[in-house]
């Protein structure tokens, strides 16, 4: 009996160990406000980063008019970069958005779905368009403004 | 004629700049669409029916049904055209109306210039009054609310937003005209109220989740209804400071607001000269003029200004579901003898089954001082008596699309 415990306390902690070893990481990852590798931007602040993506501003103080690309809600990025931003969570988001369109003041940004790679490939073909994807899939194909810490 | 003239250059610059929208107007599919409905039911243990709603003790879905829909269409990179459709019973007859429709021209960063109808500046809420979703109470406390009876006027506007440091400014200076239907189920050419020269500001400084407002609007009213009834032309002041934070789960809502009517003095001189005017026609047994003398002294004595209401709102929000307490107020005397004061205190809960959708259950304890009919509609004079307030429950359901 004694045994037998021991095998099922020994069993039950192997079972634990493989459990958490098979969960996903789930670790925040730094990320990547980025733009198209030609545009003429620079860098932004998070206070700029954080007007542009929520207002219908597609002028920025020096000129440039952009576009922005906003990641799907499903991704877990989203939420993780509107909390960094402005510290609010996606209903906040969808919320403040609906306010700005039923008032006839602007539209939210465009949706692109396909995650980092989806958006980088977005802002190959815009110019001066804007998105956020994860630090670590920052390539050579654009161009990084801000890092957000995770 | 110079007034005339300026009307019609405003509305010919509004038809310019439509038709120069529309002309720029390439493929259907660029246009961006949502909308949004809400319906339900308010009923009151009252058989007086209550405010603009007309609540009354029998359950009315027609008067809480609103159906909208917003377009926006970018026509360049800084010209952008939106409007909005409604379909409710204030419309005579349900079918969906322009409530508002404008062209903005955004020539720099936090600039927007606006031609078009347009929303009045006036409230925390003014913008998406119509759309229940967006705001917490199953009705906006009637108290504040109704001291204005406009929603929209034509004309143009600048929004002019100023970042200072982590906080934004935001300044709205507009003018331009308006009009609203006094009797919608039964309009008619006398039944309208014209606002003109309209002119206000809107000054509003944001800082995270906290929204500091205060706006100004003034107008010359025409308030003549026809032959049948003429209260004159009178310059109308409204003042509103508001106030909105949200800070963790806690929410707070707060407006006060007071109006001015500028001519009162004037048409309170006018109505005692008519009132001697009357004694002397009824000295001379003219009893026909003498009553229709007094009627219209009586109708120049009231005072159309000297209100003040306020409400306070404090919400906590849960995962799924919200709680509201909403405590308001109103001073309002348009002539002696005949208060509309009146305090409300209102229990709200707020069920919301995902990001786009609440369901609001809310029950509202009206309380009437001695001898005021508040913002009950024309109470008997048997009616008043017995009222000293009611109980309001309303349940509403609010999506957007």
């Amino acid at each position: 009996m004694g045994l037998s415990m021991k095998r099922f306390v020994t069993a039950l902690a192997l079972g634990f160990l493989i459990l958490f070893a098979s969960l996903p990481c789930q670790a925040k990852t730094a990320i990547a406000v980025v733009t198209n590798r030609n545009s003429r931007l620079t860098a932004l602040t998070t206070a700029q980063v954080k007007a542009i993506f929520l207002s219908n501003e597609n002028i920025l103080p020096n000129g440039v008019r952009i576009t922005l690309a906003d990641q799907e809600k499903t991704q877990s990025i989203k939420l993780e970069f509107y909390e960094a931003i402005a510290q609010m969570d996606l209903k906040d988001v969808s919320r403040h958005w609906a306010k700005i369109i039923f008032t006839g003041r602007g539209m939210p940004p465009e949706q692109v779905d396909g995650g980092d790679e989806g958006v980088k490939s977005w802002i190959k073909s815009n110019p001066n368009g804007i998105g956020y994807i994860h630090a670590d899939s920052v390539d050579g194909s654009v161009k990084v403004l801000l890092k957000i810490a995770p | 004629m110079g007034q005339a003239c300026s009307e019609k250059s405003l509305r010919l610059t509004i038809i310019l700049l439509g038709l120069f929208a529309c002309s720029l107007t390439a493929r259907a599919e660029d246009i961006q669409w949502s909308g949004f409905f809400s319906t339900g039911i308010a009923f009151s243990d009252q058989s007086v029916p209550y405010s603009d709603n007309a609540i009354v003790k029998e359950p009315n879905i027609g008067h809480e049904t609103t159906l909208g829909l917003n377009l926006a269409k970018a026509l360049s990179p800084s010209l952008t055209m939106a409007a909005q459709v409604l379909a409710n019973e204030d419309n005579a007859d349900s079918a969906l109306k322009a409530d508002w429709a404008f062209v903005t021209y955004t020539p720099i960063a936090g600039l927007e210039l606006t031609v078009g109808k347009q929303k009045l500046p006036m409230w925390l809420v003014s913008s998406y009054i119509d759309v229940d979703a967006l705001y917490p109470w199953a009705h906006p406390p009637d108290e504040v609310y109704l001291l204005f009876p406009l929603k929209t006027f034509t004309g143009a506007s600048v929004r002019y937003s100023l970042p200072v440091g982590p906080t934004i400014l935001a300044i709205q200076p507009y003018g331009g005209e308006a009009t609203t239907e006094v009797a919608p189920s039964a309009p008619t050419a006398d039944s309208k109220v014209r606002a003109q020269h309209m002119f206000g500001t809107s000054v509003e400084w944001t800082w995270n989740k906290t929204v500091a407002r205060a706006a100004y609007n003034r107008a010359m009213w025409d308030l003549d209804f026809g032959d049948t009834l003429k209260i004159g032309q009178r310059r109308f002041e409204l003042m509103s400071y508001g106030l909105q934070s949200e800070w963790h789960h806690v929410m707070l809502m707060a407006e006060y607001a007071t109006t001015k009517d500028l001519d009162d003095q004037k048409y309170q001189d006018l109505s005692k000269e008519l009132a001697g005017e009357a004694v002397a026609a009824a000295n001379r047994g003219d009893k026909e003029e003498a009553g229709k003398l007094i009627t219209q002294a009586l109708v120049y004595g009231f005072h159309f200004g000297g209100s003040k209401a306020y409400y306070v709102t404090a919400g906590y929000q849960f995962t799924h579901m919200a709680l509201y307490l909403t405590q308001a107020n109103l001073k309002k005397t348009p002539m002696a003898g005949a208060s509309e004061d009146q305090s409300s205190t209102a229990l709200g809960v707020n069920i919301e089954p995902d990001e786009t959708s609440v369901v609001k259950l809310e029950a509202k304890r009206i309380a009437l001082p001695n001898e005021s009919r508040g913002l009950f509609k024309d109470p008997t004079k048997d009616e008043l008596k017995g009222l000293n307030g009611a109980m309001i429950y309303s349940v509403n359901y609010s999506l957007t699309f």
